[in-house]
Parts: structure tokens; C-alpha cells; sequence
């Protein structure tokens, strides 16, 4: 009951703008890059990836409440309202991704197909971090700039995996043939990003 | 005196700030760990670099933005009217005080990162010191648009999508799509054998574009004369520079060269090239050539310091060669990164790349060498599937000689880069040949032996055909069966 009532201040409390920039520049970005002819698997492949860091740094701008320092006398838990501003922001970044994505694929060429569901899990993983870390920045900054540490800490962690090239490299390509248990590996990093989320939600004293 | 004030105050504030230290170490951590197992070469390093660097580019982008918006946060603009200094001179000094910091952090770590390279073994390759320039100069570039943001946009936001296109461009442009080309801050990828690059016209790009930025930043202050004609001279500079950095930048034209009329087809390769290239990379002049110890190596000019390395991985092979065999061995020739097929095949030579390994990564490319000498010599060729070698007397003596250089290890189906999109399938170390755990066993043993070089020589001819079997070879040379023969597993080597 406590969430239903919930739902609509924290929906108006949350900055839509960088989700919506965001989203709309991945959606067009998936629609006019090579237009007028296919899109190559390769550069789906890497363009999405590429998408779901950027909408992973921009679902931390939903978790930043400038007023929680004020708000620490209200009646309703701090974790709850995180996890609604967490599941708000990190179900519409992934929704946004989603649709980068079917676009994306309509437009492959005759035969080309991307594996959506490790994939997916990846842009879930990069959101999910991206919760965390503006969460983790904004229980010790008061303000906006605190969402930041999402791009930060995911152009960390993408860059170092990125030149750890192994065997079970993260970001391996639809090819190979460690995809499924990297794959795996990735679905294990969500618990733990999202009980670590948990965590940086609860009350700041 | 209170824009010195400011300026000071901004440089120590960007000074401390671990965002910025965080993503220098980062940059120069990962570029020296991505080349690590590679030889140094300066036509395709500072370049590469310059990609890093955009991890610096970003973390500059994003401070100068917290800097110059820092007075539109928290109620701040209402105590700051009563200050004596305007909103333009902040942002005049947090837009310099970033410039000077970025260029003053991105300058060490390109210095740094191409003093260690130097230290990494021969280099080869031509230095261009406006490329590393170039590399160095995408920081203060993305420090000036940073400021520009904090300015125009009223939204962090800003910052990260900036981050995204920008780097998403640079992917794409990286394969000459031409998205963004030279009016982005770096141009990621170069074959170290391809057409020149415009890295002075490039250089020339950033500095106007950070002129650009930081003129348009100040110009949110208002319109004034000074502000509107620096921008405009700014841009007058940046747009064509940055267009005749992209009309005389090597283009699409280079993809060519993975079109199917093309392939399989040296002829028509070589006529489709750029000429300047071809004269470079194909001309009669091309090469270097030395003798060493009566085997000719042939290198291009400036990759000639790695002849020594290439020595090293050959002569060892050679020299358990019976002396009749040493003389008839084939040149060793370097071929382009990215112009191999137009390489016929008129020539019998040993093929040697515009890479090699480094740091333990050697070995790989001295068993790629001294495999195709061992090939050569027995007159193994595999078929392009590979072919098994057990049983086959010729094996010890293949892996016997393949140990005089380096450890011989047991089969295994691995690719070796040799050229920046190339890679070579290999079954052992041997190439495109399987052996099993007994010819191994056998040649270990025969490398422990002091008189291994007489028995081997002595029965050369018959150690060699292909009839000879390993149990008739092991009584030749002195060696007790122990180990169990395996079966042959697919095509036998003929």
C-alpha cells in the first residue's frame, strides 16, 4: 500500500532528463547509423554495448535525491524509496536499451543475428552498477554531480576488462566459444551488484 | 588580480583532484599493459595512445564541467552577485586553469608511455612527434568542450552522452566509416604501412577546436565583440583544417583491399594500391637486406632493427642444419600489415611481420619463424586443414630442431597475430601439424643428448623420408623405446 502511494511523488521526484536524452539518442543511434543499407552485426554488437554503459551512467541520475538529507524524518523507509527510484530508473533504461535493440535487429542483414540474451544481461549488469555506484557517490555528495560516479566507475571497469583479454573475456564476440559460461559469469555479478545496491540504499544514519 | 586569484585556485582544485591522477595512472597503466607483449613501434604507438588517452579526455571533460557549472549548483549564483568578480571571469579562469592542468597531465603520461616503450627492446617504425602531440592535445581539447557544456547545457547529463558519441564515433571511424573523422579528437587506428597521416593539420584542428570551445564557453556571458570575432576566427581555422585533415587523410579507398575481386589476386592488389605505397612497400628499394651466418634477411628500412631478434629465432635452427642443407635455406622477408596478398607466391621465403613479441610473448613468434625453416627443410607441407606427423621419424628431428631455439611444447590449436587484422591458425609449434606425446617425449630426449647433432647428421636422409618410422629411427639414433605410439589422427603428413 505504502509502495502504490509511493509511486507517484517518487515518479515526479526523479530527473527523467538524462534517461530521456540518453534513451533518444540510443534509439536514434540505432536507427540512422549506416542508414539506407543494413547494420553489420559487428558494429550491433559494439554499439549496443556501448549503449548500455551510456544508459547505465544515465539510470544514476534517478537514484540522486537531493532532499535526502532533509528527508531522514519521514515515515517511509530510505530503502524504499531507493529501490523505487532504482527499479524506476534501471527498468527504463533497460526498456530503452530493449528497444535500441529490436530496432537493431530488424535492421541486421539476411542471416545476421545477435544472441539478445547474453547481451541483455550485460546492458543489466552495466545499469545495475551504474545504480550502485551513483548510489554509493550520492550517500557521501549531496547533489546532482554524485551520478556521475556512474560514468566513472563503469568507463573504470569497461576499460580495465577490456584490455584483460583471456580466455574469458568479458566482452567476448557472439562467435566464441566461452560465450555461454562468460555469459554466466555476468548473470552471477547481478545478486551481488543488487545486494550491494540494497546496501547504499539504506538510511544515511 | 582576482582573475589570478581564481585561476590559481581552480589550478590547485584540479591538482587534487583524484578523478584526474585516478585516470592518468589508468591510462598509462593499461596502454603499457596492452603493449607489453609486443617490440615498440613508433609508426602505429603514439597513436594507439592517443585512443587511451580519450579515458584522461573524459575524466578532463567532466571536472572542467563541474568546475565551470560549480556556480549554478545549490543556490550558489544568489550569494555569488554580491562578490566582485563576474560569472565570465570564472569561467575564464576554471576554462584556462583546465586547459593548462590537461596538456600539463596528458603531457607526462604520453612522455612517460613512449619512454618506456623505448626501453621495451629494438624499436622500429618512424616517430611522429605531432601524432604523440596530437594525442596529448584530446585532453585540453576535451577540457575546453567540457567547460563549453558546463556553460551551454544545464544538465550533467551532458558529460556522459558527450562521452558516448564521442567514443562511438571514434569506433566507427576507426574502420573508415567516416563518421566524425578528423573533426573528432583522435582518429583510433593506423596500419603502420598505410598512407601518411595529416597529424600536423590534425594538431593544427585541436588547437583551434579548444580556441573554438573555450570562446564559445565565454560567449554565454554575452555577446561582446572580442568574445563573437574569437569565435568566429576559431572556427574559421577549425572547420577547414579539420576538413583537409579528413580530404587528405587516407579514407575508405583502404578498405579496398578486402574486396573479393581483390583477393587472391596480387596483381590486381598491387594496381589498386595507393602508388606512393606501392613504391614504399613493393618498390625495388623496399627492403634492407643483411647476411647472417649465410641467410639473408630482408627488412623494411625502418623496422631493420628487428633483424637481430629475427636472427636469434632462425640461427639457432640453422646452425643443427647438416651444412649442405644451410646453404640452400630461403630469405627471411618481412611482409606489410596490411598489404600481404599482394605478395605472390613466385618467392619460397620465410615470412617474418610488422610485429613481434616481447616479455615471454617471443617465443611464439620464434616457433612461427623456425617452424618455417623446419617445414621447409623436411619438406612438410601441411594442408591448409594441417596433417598429423606421428609415427613419422621426420617429427623428432622437426621437433628436435625446434628445440635447439625454444622449448618444444605439446600441440595445440592456437592463433597468432601477425598483423594488426590478421591472425594465424597454428596446430602446434610446429604450424598446421599435430604430433602426439611420444614423438615429443622422444625429441626431449634427443635434446638432452650430447651426441644428438653427430646421430642426427649421420642419418640424415633416412631420418627425413617420410617411410621411416619412429621405432626404426629411435635404434639410429641411440634412443630406447618408452613411450606408446599413438594412433594417427586424421590426414597424415605426406
Amino acid at each position: 500500500m505504502l509502495v502504490i502511494q509511493l509511486i507517484r511523488p517518487i515518479v515526479r521526484a526523479i530527473d527523467w532528463i538524462p534517461l530521456a536524452v540518453t534513451g533518444t539518442l540510443a534509439v536514434v543511434m540505432a536507427s540512422v547509423i549506416e542508414a539506407g543499407s543494413t547494420l553489420s552485426v559487428g558494429t550491433a554488437f559494439t554499439l549496443l554495448r556501448m549503449m548500455g554503459v551510456m544508459l547505465g551512467a544515465s539510470a544514476g541520475f534517478a537514484v540522486i535525491d537531493e532532499m535526502t538529507a532533509s528527508t531522514d524524518a519521514t515515515p517511509v523507509p530510505r530503502r524504499l524509496r531507493q529501490w523505487l527510484r532504482c527499479g524506476f530508473g534501471g527498468l527504463t533504461a533497460g526498456l530503452l536499451w530493449g528497444m535500441a535493440c529490436a530496432i537493431a535487429a530488424t535492421r541486421l542483414p539476411q542471416g545476421g543475428q545477435l544472441r539478445v540474451a547474453g547481451m541483455s544481461v550485460e546492458a543489466a549488469v552495466c545499469i545495475a552498477i551504474g545504480l550502485l555506484t551513483a548510489s554509493i557517490a550520492g550517500r557521501v555528495h549531496q547533489g546532482k554531480a554524485a551520478a556521475l560516479a556512474g560514468m566513472g566507475s563503469l568507463l573504470v571497469i569497461v576499460s580495465v576488462s577490456l584490455v584483460l583479454r583471456g580466455p574469458y573475456w568479458p566482452w567476448l564476440y557472439s562467435d566464441e566459444e566461452n560465450w555461454e559460461i562468460v555469459h554466466y559469469g555476468w548473470l552471477a555479478m547481478l545478486p551481488p551488484v543488487l545486494v550491494a545496491l540494497n546496501w547504499a540504499s539504506r538510511d544515511l544514519r | 588580480m582576482i582573475f589570478r586569484s581564481l585561476f590559481l585556485f581552480e589550478v590547485h582544485r584540479l591538482l587534487r583532484s583524484p578523478i584526474l591522477w585516478g585516470a592518468a595512472a589508468l591510462c598509462l597503466g593499461l596502454r603499457l599493459m596492452a603493449t607489453w607483449p609486443w617490440l615498440p613501434d613508433m609508426s602505429v604507438d603514439p597513436t594507439s595512445t592517443s585512443g587511451a588517452m580519450l579515458l584522461l579526455a573524459v575524466a578532463m571533460m567532466t571536472t572542467t564541467n563541474l568546475a565551470t557549472s560549480r556556480d549554478t549548483r545549490h543556490g550558489i549564483p544568489e550569494m555569488f552577485k554580491a562578490l566582485p568578480s563576474r560569472a565570465a571571469e570564472r569561467t575564464k579562469a576554471a576554462t584556462l586553469a583546465a586547459l593548462v592542468v590537461g596538456s600539463g597531465i596528458a603531457l607526462p603520461v604520453m612522455l612517460c608511455y613512449l619512454l618506456a616503450r623505448l626501453a621495451m627492446g629494438p624499436v622500429a617504425g618512424v616517430f611522429d612527434p605531432f601524432e604523440a602531440l596530437g594525442g596529448v592535445l584530446a585532453v585540453p581539447f576535451a577540457a575546453a568542450l567540457g567547460a563549453m557544456l558546463g556553460r551551454w547545457t544545464p544538465w550533467l547529463v551532458a558529460v556522459p552522452v558527450t562521452a558516448f558519441l564521442i567514443g562511438a564515433f571514434t569506433w566507427l571511424n576507426s574502420q573508415q566509416s567516416g563518421y566524425g573523422s578528423w573533426f573528432l579528437p583522435v582518429v583510433l587506428f593506423h596500419g603502420p604501412d598505410w598512407p601518411q597521416r595529416p597529424s600536423v593539420l590534425h594538431v593544427v584542428y585541436l588547437l583551434a577546436a579548444i580556441a573554438l570551445f573555450a570562446a564559445l564557453a565565454l560567449l554565454r556571458h554575452g555577446a561582446r565583440p572580442v568574445r563573437l570575432i574569437a569565435v568566429l576566427t576559431a572556427a574559421a581555422v577549425t572547420v577547414p583544417a579539420g576538413a583537409a585533415a579528413t580530404a587528405a587523410a587516407p579514407g575508405e579507398e583502404i578498405n579496398r583491399r578486402f574486396e573479393t575481386t581483390l583477393q587472391g589476386n596480387p596483381a590486381a592488389m598491387l594496381g589498386d594500391m595507393d602508388p606512393k605505397i606501392r613504391q614504399r612497400y613493393f618498390g625495388p628499394d623496399a627492403q634492407r637486406c643483411e647476411k647472417h651466418d649465410a641467410i639473408t634477411y630482408c627488412a623494411f628500412h625502418d623496422y631493420a632493427t628487428w633483424i637481430s631478434s629475427w636472427v636469434s629465432a632462425v640461427n639457432p635452427v640453422a646452425q643443427a642444419l647438416p651444412p649442405a642443407e644451410r646453404d640452400r635455406l630461403p630469405v627471411v622477408r618481412q611482409l606489410t600489415d596490411s598489404w600481404f596478398n599482394a605478395n605472390g607466391d613466385e618467392e619460397q621465403s620465410i615470412r617474418t611481420f610488422m610485429m613481434w613479441g616481447r616479455a615471454g610473448a617471443e617465443d611464439d613468434y620464434r616457433a612461427v619463424l623456425a617452424s618455417q625453416i623446419i617445414r621447409s627443410v623436411l619438406g612438410l607441407r601441411p594442408p591448409r586443414t594441417g596433417c598429423d606427423v606421428r609415427g613419422q621419424s621426420r617429427a623428432l628431428v622437426a621437433l628436435w630442431l625446434l628445440g635447439q631455439g625454444i622449448a618444444p611444447a605439446a600441440p595445440e590449436d592456437r592463433e597468432i597475430q601477425i598483423a594488426s587484422s590478421a591472425f594465424m591458425p597454428e596446430q602446434s609449434q610446429l604450424g598446421m601439424i599435430r604430433y602426439g606425446a611420444a614423438e615429443l617425449g622422444y625429441a626431449r630426449k634427443l635434446l638432452a643428448m650430447p651426441d644428438a647433432r653427430q646421430r642426427i647428421w649421420a642419418h640424415w636422409d633416412t631420418l627425413l623420408k617420410p617411410e621411416t618410422t619412429v621405432e626404426q629411427a629411435l635404434s639410429l639414433l641411440g634412443l630406447r623405446p618408452e613411450f606408446t605410439a599413438e594412433p594417427v589422427k586424421g590426414q597424415p603428413c605426406s
